[in-house]
């Protein structure tokens, strides 16, 4: 993986989608290998596109030329990237990935909290459907 | 990641007047360059004196039906323009970048600001109402009603190439008005690219044209006995030009001028907070912009002001600049080469008057392979005076000036010795000292813990002292009584 410094609002967005994206292939993949949890797994691909447009709706609503969108510091992407190759067959590393991702969202919203409050909002309500799925997939790994 | 140009080939931009994309006659022909890449983006016609003549008979050939149209039907058009800019929202973004220089964040911010106005113009059946009261003697009524006056036209200034006439246009045309923009020759492909939704968003032929031009069409529109008032946004000395010339013939006129912007950091600011809201201040838009902050006054100690000047200049240091369409770029270059050569030579005017540079931005270090001839990075000046050149005028540029002052006193005695009055700001944590400079500053827009204090377009864009001529200002409910004049109706039925 190539690694971004995300120095600006436009760089967490667009990195931001990038993982969406890259976290729906990833579960509609699963899901093509595991017809049991099939529906459950396409239901987290469809959220993660609907995680896209809260962000996009969130960051393209309230950028201004006044807010601070390109002074607030920088997060490396390299930490927080999903890696294609290392990604498992199955929904053993998929809570590591969750967890990874939660992450990104936690230290973007710190970051972005004085500056673009509501996308900061927005992060930290996708972190909390993270979390829930994260309890479902917790419960079938479980159970299966 | 470097985002796509939506500008693929260049093409020379026509006049819309009337309904119709008209090609200019004109032999004069400018080119329109990206100050990042250097390559050229487009071509504009200085249009004729005759040329701008017929986009004055076509609005008000159009005005007759369309102040009669409802204000309900006019603010359906507006409606669609809205729809039409946030469907082209990211193509509009990109262009400005193009053509100004200005990052893709700054881009966005502008096309979010104009679409604010769409908006709030939408809401012009309540906005424009009168008033009324029933007897005011008895069996007599009396209510007062506003009307549209019929050609406004706007000549804006280059550095928000897409958002300026925004301030404006909205207001005009959703009272009933008609409306002639003429864009900054220097980047005037984002109007041409609005122009193109106003097109398609169905508004009648002649309630909005663009006519592309210099001085003589500027000075054709000033003089034309068609136009009722002009908004202007640019530079003092061509502002008061306006004023004077708009006062002789009777137009109406908001005119936003040159700024010289005091941002004042108390001891007890949150600096961490503070930094990065300076930096965009001083060093967003490359510093072009009339709400940027031009002069910061420090009070405090010796040890504070250390402190704040270490971690303002290591703070700027770190800003990358290069093209604007790399996500990674915070600063983008300046609009052109002359703006460029002018903020150089305010830098070795500072020099020369004794200011201490503690960070040169002529070192010039850009992030990607593109030519340095627009760029320059963040400059920081200490020991600056306010009778300095570099601490009186505005520079437009990259260009901070450090100041101190023993006091709050202090600093607004700095502030209110210069003849701007544009915005000032305050980074404190007392709520007694913010309170004390807002009731004292003479400024039109201020902030407190905000660097940039940009009115809302529900609120007037404001401005005294040199900074602004005129009455009313633009943006919301000031915009619409611009637009507007009022009728006292006295009425009794026998």
């Amino acid at each position: 993986m190539v690694l971004v410094k995300l120095n600006t609002a436009s760089a967490i967005i667009s990195f931001t989608k990038k993982l969406e994206e890259d976290s729906a292939i990833l579960y509609e993949e699963l899901a093509s290998l595991d017809k049991e949890r099939g529906e459950m797994l396409l239901s987290f691909a469809k959220e993660n596109r609907d995680n896209k447009t809260i962000v996009e709706r969130a960051y393209y609503g309230v950028i201004s030329d006044q807010v601070e969108s390109s002074f607030f510091g920088e997060l490396d992407s390299e930490e927080y990237g999903i890696d294609a190759e290392k990604i498992p067959p199955d929904l053993s590393g998929i809570m590591e990935i969750e967890e990874t991702i939660q992450r990104f969202y936690l230290d973007a919203a710190k970051r972005l909290r004085s500056f673009l409050p509501d996308v900061s909002n927005a992060f930290k309500r996708i972190v909390k459907r993270r979390r829930k799925r994260q309890e479902r997939l917790s419960e079938v790994m479980g159970n299966g | 990641m470097i985002l796509e140009e939506p500008i693929k080939e260049t093409e020379k931009l026509k006049n819309y007047i009337d309904g119709e994309w008209v090609d200019s006659q004109s032999d004069q022909i400018l080119d329109v360059v990206n100050p990042a890449t250097f390559k050229l983006v487009g071509k504009v016609p200085i249009s004729t004196r005759q040329e701008v003549e017929r986009a004055v008979e076509a609005a008000e050939e159009a005005f007759e039906d369309w102040r009669d149209t409802p204000p309900v039907t006019r603010a359906r058009y507006l409606f669609r323009l809205k729809g039409l800019m946030e469907e082209n929202f990211e193509f509009l973004s990109r262009v400005q970048t193009m053509e100004h220089g200005k990052t893709i964040d700054e881009s966005r911010g502008e096309t979010r600001r104009g679409i604010e106005n769409v908006e709030v113009a939408c809401s012009i059946p309540s906005l424009m109402m009168g008033y009324n009261l029933e007897d005011i003697a008895v069996g007599i009524d009396e209510q007062l009603i506003r009307q549209p006056l019929g050609v406004f036209c706007t000549l804006p200034a280059f550095n928000f190439p897409l958002m300026i006439p925004l301030w404006f246009m909205p207001y005009a045309v959703a009272t009933g008005n008609t409306f002639i923009i003429k864009p900054s020759p220097r980047d005037p492909l984002s109007q041409d690219k609005l122009c193109n939704l106003i097109d398609k968003a169905g508004f009648p032929p002649g309630v909005v044209n663009v006519i592309h031009g210099g001085a003589e069409a500027a000075s054709t529109l000033l003089e034309h006995p068609g136009i009722k008032g002009v908004t202007f946004v640019g530079s003092t000395r061509v502002g008061k030009e306006v004023y004077k010339r708009c006062g002789e013939t009777g137009k109406r006129v908001i005119a936003q001028c040159s700024a010289k912007n005091f941002l004042v950091v108390m001891e007890d600011a949150v600096l961490e907070s503070t930094i990065p809201s300076l930096m965009s201040s001083f060093f967003g838009n490359t510093g072009q912009r009339c709400l940027s902050g031009a002069n910061a006054i420090v009070v405090g100690k010796d040890g504070f002001y250390d402190k704040f000047i270490s971690t303002f200049v290591k703070a700027a240091s770190k800003i990358r600049a290069g093209y604007g369409l790399d996500e990674s770029v915070q600063i983008g270059p300046l609009q052109s080469k002359d703006s460029k050569e002018r903020v150089l030579g305010y830098i070795e005017k500072g020099v020369e008057e004794g200011a201490k540079l503690r960070l040169d931005g002529r070192k010039i270090k850009i992030v990607g392979d593109y030519p340095e001839i627009c760029f320059l990075n963040p400059t920081i000046f200490d020991d600056v005076s306010p009778d300095m050149t570099i601490g009186r005028e505005e520079i437009f540029g990259p260009v901070a000036s450090i100041m101190r002052a023993e006091d709050l006193d202090g600093a607004l005695d700095m502030i209110h010795g210069n003849p701007y009055g544009n915005a000032s700001c305050i980074f404190t944590s007392s709520g007694k000292l913010a309170r004390e400079f807002q009731h004292r500053v003479r400024a039109g827009n201020v902030g407190i813990n905000i660097g940039i204090a940009a009115p809302m377009a529900f609120f007037p864009f404001g401005g005294m002292n040199d900074s602004f001529f005129g009455v009313l200002h633009g943006q919301g409910m000031e915009a619409v009584r611009f637009f507007t004049e009022s009728k006292v109706v006295i009425q009794r039925w026998f």
